[in-house]
């Protein structure tokens, strides 16, 4: 019994030491985030604004490049030594005298970002896709930009001063409920989906085609996007392949609108159809991913697979590196042109105009010319910058793609409508080598023919958005249908044999009774 | 040669759980990404490492998180299995079966309906960590009541009488007699608490703040990834949790051999 | 004055107060999300959905799939284990033991990362076996959850039993099926209830080891990410519901000491 009670005392001190140390641990780190702010005030004696940022995982520069990696134009070298966000701190001090607190985390995908958002996390600034911009507008959660963020005359709103005419053009003309997407959003990054491929083992005409997500010449080699959006977009180019092909549709003089129409079809009849042919992409897949699929392309565990054209650009630069040429391609029948924009939550900017400033600050902090650069280079994304009067972003696109003196087989690439607007062409041409065309350069500003056959995604009222939730969730489910004869068989005997011990067991002890 | 044969059993089981540490950290040490040719020493995933503040805050937060959070599960399970086995039987029942519910329960269903309870209907931010904490204490402390139970069972109730006899109040005679006896289970409660806090995704994954990550949610965040650099310096985490926890048994292992030997 | 005041029931209502705030509150709002729909009218739409839907019957069974092989192969695989270690007269048996328990303090998303590297370079394509992996996963992730109540509960075993039996004439065959087995039952029903209940609802190591086919932890999550919360709650709830069903058939045969004491 001593011996007992001894090791038992002996027990509580460890006990008592393990709670001790718990407690001094984290009592020890609140001092000193305590003492971290102390030391803030001191300083300033003001107080410091804190803003909330949510972005896309991997869509901004963390700084910490090596030295190789310095993007060495005429106009000056460009390296990311800091993160984005540190850098935005100082400069938001020494431009303005206010010390920022940047409190930056990322999500996956729009769905994930609002969930986030119903179950409880508050944000200043976030940037969706433009569907999901739409729907938080139509839910009247945004804050309109102020009429400064707009005004030309300050060098600091690099925003508007350097906003491509083609992308400043979308975001004035798409309208939800008669408001512009201007009013609230600021664009960051675009693009369209398509297909990395592998060119040795995939031909240009198969990865042209949404089809390939079923061939099962690719089984279990390709991967598809972890959203219900990007898979129910795609799926609707494989089902109606013919029709959007088809002379009598493209020639048509209202093409685009019946095209948004088409790929933005959310009808019970074609939902049930996209959901039987993803169930057989499932069969077929390798994996549904929201960032491993470059991973996989680049390790070429996988032979293509459908990607964000910024991502696509990633992959393939990484893949150059160890001299694994991939090429990107979009398809003929139609391809998802995206705009994920930066947008204040009402919830977290309203009546908080210090906050607002810092938001869109911020916004015109990643607008700077030489950050934009940083960031296209880190990240891959285009972003919808064209620079304006800084000639330094479209040097950096003929840093990156233009051909050198001694290449022979050279194509020239068009890029006015992005960096001029329409009808400048020629303005703005790279030289390219020939390769370019099919890879990164194509990837990074596609080409205008690729645009022509791009859809927005709408946002989808509530019994659609339920319908194809829904839907999303069947194809992923294992249907009951698909359970062999012989696991029923197992189950069923299991069962029995079961129920059979059971039985035993009782009458059994009955017996003894 | 029967022993062989066991022994045989009982190496490939083992080899079977930590084959695949080991080999992370051996590729750990060196330039490879992936399992497959070594391509030579290097110790950039350490430095990584340590030098990442995303990766320190999220390593010490989850260390701090599963001992706080243990703490006072630990507290809560033990003082109500000592309420609970002195109650009613009524009372008893209703607080077992209660208890029971996070057990048996999905872990994302309890931190969902807490995250659901928490914050959605009672607007508790998840910046101040209570619905985190309050998540985490709740998949604990059953466990904890469950592990103290059958030490208070298996107590000799007379000792505690007896120290009323002599005059301690029952309060003293609680700390001085009750709860030295059930110590073990308070003990292994308080351990398994640790462990289920270390290891929990989902509880976390809904009830945290959006700058703050456990190790579970940052490694399934970075798995999702393709920044290799990040992959890499995980297997440098593994291998210095491994470590960790080879030290730590290793001192508990000496210091019982030790007390071993002066006890004889 | 003291021994009016304090009683050790009342020691019992903080952790009352504690249960009812973060188990039965939540357990409430998912009952009321569970038998609502979107405008809030009680509705039982959700419970017929559930057994009307080839898809949520096509998941529990997919999940009662891996459950089950993960169990059978864990109880083959830790049987064997735990019982030539809890019979042994090994010198450094609580050295091996501690090396079955070790996995469990290194986070899980960590080891099923190491996992997947390897079976990544055994494979080669993981998408080509997604329930081998995932039963492979769920057995590395819980196989130590199943080896110590089994170990706790035979180490435990009366001696004097065996040694009868034996003097009775029985073989060592017959000893163990008709002495050490059934009396380790409670140790097997313990370790089960660890390991069945987290294979059927742990989605990461299924989403980790590229199984895009969902279990029913990963059906109930995407209905709350897809803001269905009300078929969500009535999903979690009917599991809820089998998993007291299978509870109550274990009826009450658990071994309390295997579980909770298990660590230390």
């Amino acid at each position: 019994m001593m011996a007992g009670m001894k090791s038992g005392i002996k027990s509580s001190i460890i006990f008592g030491l393990i709670l001790s140390l718990g407690l001094t641990l984290s009592g020890g780190m609140q001092v000193k985030a305590a003492d971290d702010k102390k030391a803030d005030k001191k300083a300033t004696n003001e107080k410091t604004v804190t803003l909330r940022i949510s972005n896309w995982e991997e869509y901004l520069d963390e700084g910490d490049w090596d030295e190789e990696d310095t993007i060495d134009l005429e106009s000056g070298d460009i390296i990311g030594e800091n993160s984005m966000v540190e850098d935005f701190e100082d400069w938001y001090y020494e431009t303005y005298g206010i010390h920022v607190k940047v409190e930056y985390s990322t999500y996956g995908t729009n769905e994930d970002l609002y969930n986030m958002l119903t179950l409880g996390d508050t944000y200043d600034l976030i940037c969706p896709s433009e569907y999901m911009i739409m729907k938080l507008m139509k839910e009247g959660r945004l804050e309109p930009l102020s009429d400064h963020f707009f005004d030309t005359s300050d060098p600091e709103n690099y925003y508007i001063n350097g906003v491509s005419p083609y992308i400043k053009s979308v975001y004035d003309n798409s309208k939800v409920d008669g408001e512009s997407w201007s009013k609230y959003a600021a664009g960051y990054m675009w693009g369209l989906t398509g297909i990395v491929y592998n060119p040795e083992e995939v031909t240009r005409e198969e990865a042209s085609s949404w089809k390939i997500l079923d061939d099962p010449k690719y089984k279990s080699q390709i991967t598809i996007k972890d959203n219900v959006r990007d898979s129910y977009f795609a799926a609707l180019g494989a089902l109606k392949s013919d029709l959007l092909t088809s002379d009598a549709f493209k020639n048509d003089p209202n093409y685009h609108d019946n095209l948004e129409k088409e790929m933005n079809d959310a009808s019970p009849e074609t939902i049930a159809e996209v959901q039987e042919y993803l169930q057989d992409v499932k069969k077929n897949a390798f994996s549904f991913e929201s960032d491993s699929g470059k991973a996989d392309m680049i390790t070429g565990k996988v032979v293509a697979n459908l990607q964000w054209s910024g991502d696509g650009v990633y992959t393939l630069d990484q893949a150059d590196e160890d001299d694994f040429p991939l090429e990107f391609a979009v398809p003929e029948e139609a391809t998802n042109i995206y705009f994920d924009g930066w947008v204040m939550l009402k919830s977290g900017v309203h009546d908080d105009a210090a906050k607002q400033q810092a938001a869109e600050a911020f916004i015109n902090f990643t607008s700077r010319p030489d950050n934009v650069i940083r960031n296209m280079n880190y990240v891959g994304y285009t972003s919808v910058i064209a620079g304006g009067n800084d000639p330094r972003i479209f040097e950096y696109a003929d840093w990156c793609y233009g051909a050198e003196d001694d290449e022979t087989d050279v194509t020239p690439y068009d890029l006015s409508y992005f960096f001029s607007g329409e009808g400048t062409e020629g303005e703005y041409v790279i030289h390219a080598p020939t390769d370019q065309v099919d890879r990164q350069l194509f990837a990074q500003y596609p080409d205008q023919d690729a645009i022509s056959r791009s859809s927005i995604m709408l946002n989808f009222d509530d019994t659609q958005n339920q319908e194809i939730n829904q839907m999303w969730i069947s194809v992923r489910c294992y249907d009951v249908r698909d359970i062999p004869i012989l696991v029923w068989g197992l189950a069923g005997t299991g069962v029995l044999l079961l129920a059979g011990l059971m039985i035993r067991k009782k009458v059994r002890q009955r017996g003894n009774l | 040669m029967k022993k062989t044969g066991k022994m045989i059993f009982i190496g490939l089981v083992l080899a079977f759980l930590y084959l695949p540490i080991l080999v992370l950290a051996v590729y750990s040490f060196t330039k490879s990404t992936n399992i497959g040719a070594i391509r030579g020493f290097s110790m950039h995933n350490y430095v990584t490492l340590f030098s990442t503040p995303e990766l320190v805050n999220m390593i010490t937060g989850t260390i701090a998180l599963a001992l706080g959070a243990s703490a006072l599960a630990t507290i809560l399970g033990t003082v109500g299995a000592i309420g609970s086995f002195y109650s009613k039987k009524r009372t008893a029942t209703m607080l077992n079966t209660l208890n029971q519910i996070p057990v048996v329960n999905a872990d994302v269903v309890t931190g969902f309906s807490i995250c659901i309870l928490l914050v959605v209907v009672l607007g508790i931010s998840k910046d101040t960590f209570i619905p985190l904490v309050a998540g985490h204490v709740t998949l604990c402390a059953p466990f904890v009541f469950l592990s103290v139970i059958p030490k208070l069972k298996q107590m000799d109730s007379s000792i505690y009488e007896a120290a009323l006899d002599l005059g301690a109040t029952p309060f003293t005679a609680l700390t001085r007699v009750v709860i030295p006896q059930i110590m073990p289970g308070i003990v292994s409660g308080f351990a398994l608490s640790v462990t289920l806090s270390l290891d929990d995704y989902f509880v976390a994954t809904y009830t945290k703040p959006a700058t703050f990550d456990t190790i579970s949610t940052y490694v399934v965040n970075a798995t999702k990834g393709a920044q290799t650099n990040i992959k890499t310096a995980l297997w440098a985490l593994s291998t210095v949790i491994f470590v960790c926890v080879v030290l730590l048994v290793l001192i508990m292992n000496i210091r019982s051999h030790r007390a071993e030997r002066r006890g004889s | 004055m003291h021994r009016r005041t304090f009683s050790r029931k009342t020691l019992g209502i903080p952790y009352a107060i504690f249960l009812l705030l973060f188990v039965a509150m939540p357990l409430l709002v998912l009952v009321y999300y569970a038998f609502t729909n979107g405008q809030g009218e009680f509705t039982v739409m959700n419970l017929v959905g559930f057994f009307t839907n080839p898809n949520t019957l096509g998941t529990l069974f997919y999940s009662f799939g891996v459950a089950i092989v993960t169990t059978v192969v864990c109880l083959l695989l830790a049987y064997p284990t735990a019982y030539i270690l809890a019979i042994s007269k090994w010198k450094s048996k609580t050295v091996i033991l501690l090396l079955f328990v070790m996995p469990m303090w290194i986070n899980f998303s960590l080891r099923i990362t190491a996992l997947k590297e390897i079976l990544t370079f055994i494979e080669g394509n993981l998408a080509y076996h997604p329930f081998l992996n995932t039963v492979i996963g769920m057995t590395y992730d819980f196989l130590p959850f199943m080896i110590l109540p089994i170990y706790t509960t035979i180490s435990r075993l009366d001696g004097s039993l065996l040694e009868a039996a034996r003097d009775l004439g029985a073989g060592e065959m017959q000893a163990f099926l008709r002495v050490t087995l059934p009396l380790s039952v409670p140790g097997i029903i313990s370790g089960v209830s660890m390991v069945f209940l987290p294979a059927m609802t742990n989605y990461v190591v299924l989403d980790m080891l590229y199984n895009s086919t969902y279990i029913m932890g990963s059906l109930i999550g995407s209905y709350f990410s897809a803001y269905n919360w009300h078929g969500g709650s009535m999903i979690a709830l009917v599991l809820l519901a089998i998993i007291c069903l299978f509870t109550l058939l274990g009826g009450g045969q658990e071994d309390e000491n295997a579980r909770g004491g298990s660590l230390l």
